[in-house]
């Protein structure tokens, strides 16, 4: 998992033998811990141009009648299941340095 | 080759092809997990895909010692397992191509590839950030504020930071807002762009009048109906699968008290190695798992 980490490019920081993933958008207060075994990316369709059977790019009807312009659409199933709740944990209500407390993340 | 009209859409295709397999390799949260697709069997129904897996929510208690004999030794016990479906959702970006910005680019096939590049370069990694924010900071269902008063017509709220709430640190300028009641409902109002916010006190300027308690939300992405549990148009998060309560995948931990993650609250105290070194323990305790990782926000490394 650290090495996964790494090629992702995420700041790998090191507990017991354990890595410690920063990710800039958690939030302040809290901090996770688990098994990545028992957390799943479920995805059917990669965020992708929506091609389905009709075309990737639709003529845009505007209210004047037809446009200059086409649109597509990106398109992505996905979500993040659990398969074991209990193999998971946090704790929150941490202390939070005041400048973080008010500093939105990076876009 | 130059490009022309007969080139142009398929160009922004190919462009869009190959950036959108970046997108797996963005240091996103949900990239830290494997592939959970082959994990259960698929459902796709009418309005509704996904998948459903049995999750082991109990003990098979119908077992133990007898003594020997020819009586019996009770019925088999069933196995402690029960479904949990994990309903995929649908994440959008609509893109625009105009003639005007056709024209601009016309004939100038590396101009134009460029451009398109670096568009979808952007989108991508936009979705991705926000997909992120969704899933490891937001509330359930994309809540990313929640407000309360004073709130001022047609002018601000306050983002709450009461009940551990994130204030406004995930909303941003120019963002455009929805403020609808938490759990879904009939919205104060939709589609309205920030114009400013002061992070520190946390009030949000907007054109347009909130209602304390109500979530905020990006427009279009919170439910304007009630909806129950994880039933959101948002991919679940953290806050909701790494909980205590609540019913997530249509597992309820009142009648499963096992579908429970450890939930420690700290009081307001500094992080420390001896509370990692608990919620490791708790993780292994409860879930007879060894944790292999911590995730942890920037203002915990410090």
């Amino acid at each position: 998992m650290g090495k996964k980490a790494l090629d992702l490019g995420f700041n790998v920081f090191d507990y017991a033998g354990l890595p410690m993933v920063e990710d800039k958008d958690a939030r302040t207060d809290r901090i996770f811990h688990g098994d990545t075994e028992m957390m799943k990316k479920f995805e059917a369709i990669p965020l992708s141009l929506a091609e389905d059977e009709a075309g990737t790019w639709t003529r845009i009807i505007g209210a004047n009648g037809i446009a200059d312009a086409v649109a597509g659409l990106l398109r992505w199933y996905h979500n993040i299941g659990i398969v074991q709740r209990s193999a998971w944990g946090r704790v929150q209500n941490l202390q939070v340095p005041a400048n973080f407390a008010t500093a939105p993340p990076t876009i | 080759m130059a490009v022309d009209t007969t080139t142009y859409l398929p160009d922004a295709k190919i462009v869009y092809g190959a950036i959108q397999e970046q997108v797996s390799t963005l240091p996103a949260v949900m990239n830290l997990f494997g592939d959970g697709s082959k994990f259960g069997k698929p459902i796709n129904n009418v309005g509704i895909r996904g998948y459903v897996f049995l999750a082991r929510v109990a003990p098979n208690w119908n077992l133990g010692y007898r003594p020997e004999g020819t009586t019996g030794v009770g019925a088999a016990g069933n196995q402690g397992l029960t479904n949990a479906t994990v309903t995929l959702r649908y994440f959008y970006v609509p893109i625009v191509i105009t003639g005007q910005a056709e024209n601009l680019t016309k004939g100038e096939s590396r101009a134009f590839m460029q451009a398109k590049a670096l568009e979808a370069k952007f989108d991508m990694k936009d979705a991705v950030s926000h997909v992120n924010v969704v899933v490891i900071g937001a509330e359930p269902g994309g809540q990313l504020a929640q407000s309360v008063a004073p709130i001022v017509a047609n002018t601000s709220f306050v983002a709450s930071n009461a009940g551990l709430l994130p204030g406004a640190i995930y909303l941003r300028v120019g963002q455009p807002i929805d403020s609808i009641p938490v759990g879904g409902g009939a919205p104060s109002f939709t589609n309205q762009k920030i114009t400013a916010i002061n992070y520190t006190t946390r009030v949000v300027s907007v054109a347009a009048t909130s209602t304390a308690g109500d979530a905020i939300a990006l427009t279009g992405e919170y439910p304007q109906f009630a909806v129950a549990n994880d039933g959101w148009f948002a991919a679940n998060g953290f806050q909701n699968l790494v909980n205590s309560s609540g019913v997530v995948e249509g597992i309820d931990p009142g009648v499963f008290p096992a579908w429970q993650s450890y939930l420690f609250d700290n009081g307001g105290a500094a992080l420390s190695s001896q509370l990692l070194q608990q919620l490791r323990q708790f993780v292994k305790n409860r879930g007879g798992v060894d944790g292999n990782i911590f995730i942890l926000p920037s203002a915990q490394i410090n």
